[in-house]
């Protein structure tokens, strides 16, 4: 591949000769650990939370960092979905069918054990990818005008479907709500502002990172802050697991994990999607070839390992539009072209040409990141389950302030934390009635990439609708998309009648 | 109307769809008054703002319609007394932020939250704002020289 | 530990922090805020944190760099003109957001709130187009778009080149369809993607990328009286027979009502950091010269430019009601 050199190679690895570097990263999985195994914060809480502290830092420490939260803070929710059947971040909602099931079993270490290996191949596999594909794509990219940036993010939109795992008319409304949300502003191609009210501050738009943490953490902190009648018992985690057996049973399982990987890179590619559906898609995948003698919702291994491969394979796929492109590819990375732009390095079809360098510093810290969140993890795994029993009056308290704390330290404007406050309440109403707060992200990331280029290719091709059928790329994206959503229909018919029937048969235990 | 015609009006999803379609006639007449700009051979700014309200207001008829069809529980009240209580502190905490010392207010905010939740333990009660106060003050002004609000 | 040891304990930091406040001087005593309103990473911000370190070596007080970006700088300068006008706060704008913006929309400020303290750099408007296009010059341009269909791009309506390309085509009688971008790199993509014939930047986003055969693109005219010392090789609009001199300037301006002393004190210092050589040669890596005005020229620069887009934004139909 000619845009990565030698020299860029010799220019990344120097990026390790920094001491520094390994503590960020080890110090960012301890942070990425601590906030997935919180249930309720989650790896786009913990980035965005600690986003601004980043902004003094260099380029290579930031997203030292940054990456070491990103890689353990996906896996780390598995801790509570095992230990305690609560998801730690939405991603890890398919690790409890099988997770708790082992850990009622008394196999919670091994339950553990498998899933942080299983994200770590996870990892590895899709910044695999990452390495081959991205420099393709990004030549790619420099064909691609505003038709084919419309088709990729209505891609993106559709995949709301995805994560309404509820009901997709709450979903949808929730997209709506979002897109709604990211109109607000003066309107990049007409230049008037709309929904301002007359409020200089609504001028920008609404602030990403202060509407972010308030849709996940203070509404998450408001639903914890109700009366409990029951008191949230973490099981005791048992001696077994060995790291060898559970890397046979990875070797035994080999088809699983690469299909997972597959699956988990490619939904991380595409524009706002995450690792919740990526390992719904990879559960339902493995459950459908299904072996005699497997018995999935009752503590099957290969199970978990799907659904943990899957999302942490999300990583590496989000990362390739982001720094092909410019469209994050999930929540987090939305959050990291900020983090990035910050530093003067702006993502897109040029980031590779100009900082070929950086990129290789990027796979290798990721690669490094990995390392770190397993080797952080294991001599912790006793001590994750003790995280479970931090007390809520402990956790609500310094998580608003930090939260406040941060989002005051973005742009220093008592008006960001007003809106931290109403998107916080906006989030909670939402929750507690069962909609899909991923979903208005989604909405609030991709709505100006949809609207903006749509409008844009309507000016440049007079008003022509069809262009978008015609120009060969973006034809070809809504040709699969008519295909994939007619499978997936069969697909989501199928997996939510097994999952009827696992949840009946968990429910009798 | 008998007791089981005003339950069918307190169905979660006929609230939820009436809250909905309330949201989506008034977000729709608030984009109807957006300025149409210079013209230009596009779709005027109100396009796309005008799809997403129509699109809250369908999915709030819809959701009423299936709540209205499909018998289902009631709506029960969504907040409790404690989750208000902090709520309210939440909002002062916000309101308060750019105006107040930033030490004094976590010592204030930090032990009225856990009091309100129930933690009566008065080591808690002393040590948990005095760590986060310092943690706050350490992270974020001495290593990170973000600049807070203070009052000297 | 028990209440009252953390009370006392409290008491007391607060005391030792009093004292520390009470040591009065002259101006300035306290730490200056400047707003920067863009994002971290741009030109804008490094122009703006270069003069921030060494005003604050200068004057001895802490110079605080905060970011509020928004509507192409908008937001921050109207939270600046929202300020106290004690000299304590300066914020950095543009041709853009101190003389168009207040025209166009409800932005929270007009001139007139605004205390002009030191303009500071500038880089003239550039059209630019794929190096493999028909379109060489001004003339071929201009023949391009004489049906209207045209289609071209600039880094935002409201920006700098967008509104000097605008007011260009209103003086030639000419039209075109303008796809917007959100930064100069987005509306070079797509110069070099075909999707428009041509695009208006700031000169400093394309200095360094001429003759790079990664990004085939030519500059077709610089709007500046004289050749521009940046791109030396590229024709100026009048050389072709279409004067046009259409500069975009970044300078400091505090909230109206800021004492004069302050407002003389830190533009003699802003005078002083830009014609350093450490200045220069970091205004090299960003292609832009030094432009220093003092606070009377700089204001006198706000208002004239105010006066001439007032025109361009009534034939475009973007003045506010």
């Amino acid at each position: 591949m000619d845009v990565i050199t030698l020299a860029s190679l010799s220019e990344g690895f120097a990026v390790l000769s920094d001491p520094w570097i390994y503590v960020l990263i080890v110090f960012g999985s301890l942070v990425g650990l601590v906030f997935g195994a919180t249930p309720g914060l989650t790896a786009p809480a913990a980035i965005a939370l600690i986003l601004p502290i980043t902004y003094s830092m260099g380029i290579h420490a930031s997203l030292a960092l940054l990456l070491g939260v990103y890689v353990s803070g996906y896996f780390s929710g598995s801790i509570p979905a095992i230990l305690i059947n609560t998801p730690g971040t939405p991603g890890n909602a398919a690790t409890t069918l099988e997770g708790y099931p082992m850990a009622r079993a008394g196999r919670a270490n091994e339950a553990l054990t498998i899933a942080v290996i299983s994200s770590f191949i996870g990892v590895a596999i899709s910044v695999l990818l990452l390495l081959t594909v991205a420099p393709v794509m990004a030549r790619m990219a420099l064909t691609f005008t505003s038709v084919e940036y419309f088709a990729l993010a209505v891609v993106g939109i559709l995949c709301v479907a995805g994560i309404s795992q509820g009901s997709l008319i709450k979903g949808l409304a929730a997209a709506f709500f979002g897109i709604l949300v990211s109109t607000v502003g003066i309107d990049g191609t007409s230049g008037v502002p709309r929904f301002t009210f007359g409020m200089p501050e609504l001028l920008g738009g609404i602030a990403i990172i202060p509407a972010l943490i308030g849709l996940f953490a203070i509404s998450e902190m408001l639903v914890q802050s109700r009366r409990r009648t029951t008191a949230v018992d973490a099981l005791p985690v048992d001696s077994g697991g060995s790291i060898l057996s559970v890397i046979g049973l990875h070797v035994r399982h080999r088809w699983t994990v690469l299909k997972s990987g597959l699956i988990g890179t490619f939904i991380g590619l595409l524009p706002g999607t995450g690792p919740a559906i990526a390992s719904w898609i990879a559960y339902g995948d493995a459950m459908r070839s299904k072996q005699p003698g497997e018995q999935f919702g009752k503590g099957e291994a290969r199970g978990l390992i799907a659904c943990e491969t899957s999302n942490n394979a999300v990583i590496g796929g989000a990362m390739i539009p982001l720094l092909t492109l410019g469209i994050p590819g999930d929540p987090v990375t939305a959050i990291l072209i900020g983090a990035m732009m910050i530093q003067g390095v702006e993502p897109g079809p040029f980031f590779l040409r100009d900082h070929s360098g950086l990129f290789v510093a990027i796979v290798l810290m990721m690669i490094l990141a990995n390392i770190a969140m397993v080797a952080t993890f294991l001599p912790l795994r006793r001590l994750a389950a003790k995280i479970l029993k931090v007390p809520y009056h402990l956790i609500v308290p310094v998580v608003v302030v930090v939260a406040a704390t941060a989002a005051y330290a973005v742009s220093y404007s008592a008006f960001d934390i007003l809106l931290l406050g109403v998107f916080g309440f906006i989030g909670f109403l939402m929750m507690t009635n069962g909609f899909p707060v991923a979903a208005v992200v989604l909405g609030i990331v991709l709505g100006p990439i949809l609207e903006k280029n749509f409008r844009n290719a309507l000016i440049a091709n007079n008003m022509d609708v069809t262009v978008f059928l015609t120009r060969p790329i973006s034809g070809l994206i809504f040709f699969l998309l008519a295909a994939t959503i007619v499978f997936m229909q069969v697909r989501k018919i199928r997996t939510a009648r097994a999952q009827r029937t696992l949840t009946a048969d968990t429910a009798q235990h | 109307m008998t007791a089981q015609g005003k339950s069918t009006l307190l169905r979660e999803d006929v609230v939820i769809g009436l809250v909905l379609v309330g949201l989506g006639v008034a977000a729709t007449i608030a984009a109807t008054g957006i300025a149409q700009g210079p013209q230009q051979r596009t779709l005027p700014p109100n396009t796309v703002p005008l799809i997403c309200t129509i699109g809250l207001l369908l999915c709030g008829v819809f959701l009423t319609i299936k709540g209205l069809l499909v018998p289902q529980k009631a709506i029960g009240l969504p907040i409790d007394s404690r989750q208000f209580s902090i709520l309210i502190l939440f909002i002062a905490f916000f309101l308060a932020f750019e105006h107040v010392d930033f030490r004094l207010l976590i010592l204030v905010f930090v032990p009225a939250c856990k009091l309100l939740m129930g933690c009566r333990s008065w080591p808690q009660l002393i040590i948990t704002p005095v760590v986060t106060m310092l943690g706050v003050w350490g992270f974020f002004v001495q290593l990170f020289k973000v600049f807070l609000p203070t009052w000297m | 530990m028990s209440l009252t040891r953390a009370l006392q304990a409290s008491m007391v930091l607060a005391a030792s922090l009093t004292v520390a406040g009470m040591a009065l001087a002259d101006y300035p005593e306290k730490p200056i805020r400047m707003i920067i309103p863009y994002a971290q990473g741009g030109a804008t911000d490094a122009i703006g944190r270069m003069v921030a370190d060494p005003l604050s070596a200068a004057l001895g007080v802490p110079v605080v760099v905060t970011n509020q970006p928004g509507a192409g700088g908008a937001v921050g300068v109207a939270a600046a003109m929202a300020a106290a006008p004690d000299g304590y706060t300066i914020v950095v704008g543009s041709d853009s957001s101190l003389s168009a913006r207040p025209l166009m929309t409800e932005s929270g400020y007009t001139i007139d709130s605004m205390q002009a303290v030191a303009r500071a750099v500038e880089a003239p408007m550039t059209f630019i187009v794929a190096e493999s296009s028909p379109i060489n010059t001004i003339d071929d341009l201009l023949t391009a778009m004489a049906d209207g269909n045209m289609v071209w791009s600039s880094p935002g309506v409201g920006s700098g080149p967008f509104l000097g390309a605008e007011a260009f085509f209103n003086e030639k009688g000419v039209t075109a369809q303008h796809v917007t971008a959100d930064s100069a790199g987005e509306a070079i993509i797509k110069v070099l993607s075909g999707e428009v014939q041509m695009a208006s930047v700031v000169g400093s986003n394309i200095a360094g990328m001429i003759g790079d055969p990664a990004q085939p693109i030519k500059v077709i005219g610089v709007a500046s009286a004289e050749r521009w010392s940046r791109l030396p090789d590229s024709p100026t609009f009048a050389e072709q027979g279409h004067p046009f001199d259409r500069p975009v300037w970044f300078g400091f301006v505090a909230p109206a009502g800021t004492p004069p002393e302050a407002v003389n004190t830190l533009s003699a210092e802003i005078e002083k950091i830009l014609t350093s050589p450490e200045s220069a040669e970091l205004l090299a890596t960003f292609h832009m010269t030094p432009a220093y005005q003092n606070p009377v020229e700089f204001a006198a620069q706000i208002k004239s430019e105010a006066e001439s887009v007032a025109v361009v934004l009534q034939a475009l139909g973007m003045q506010k009601e």
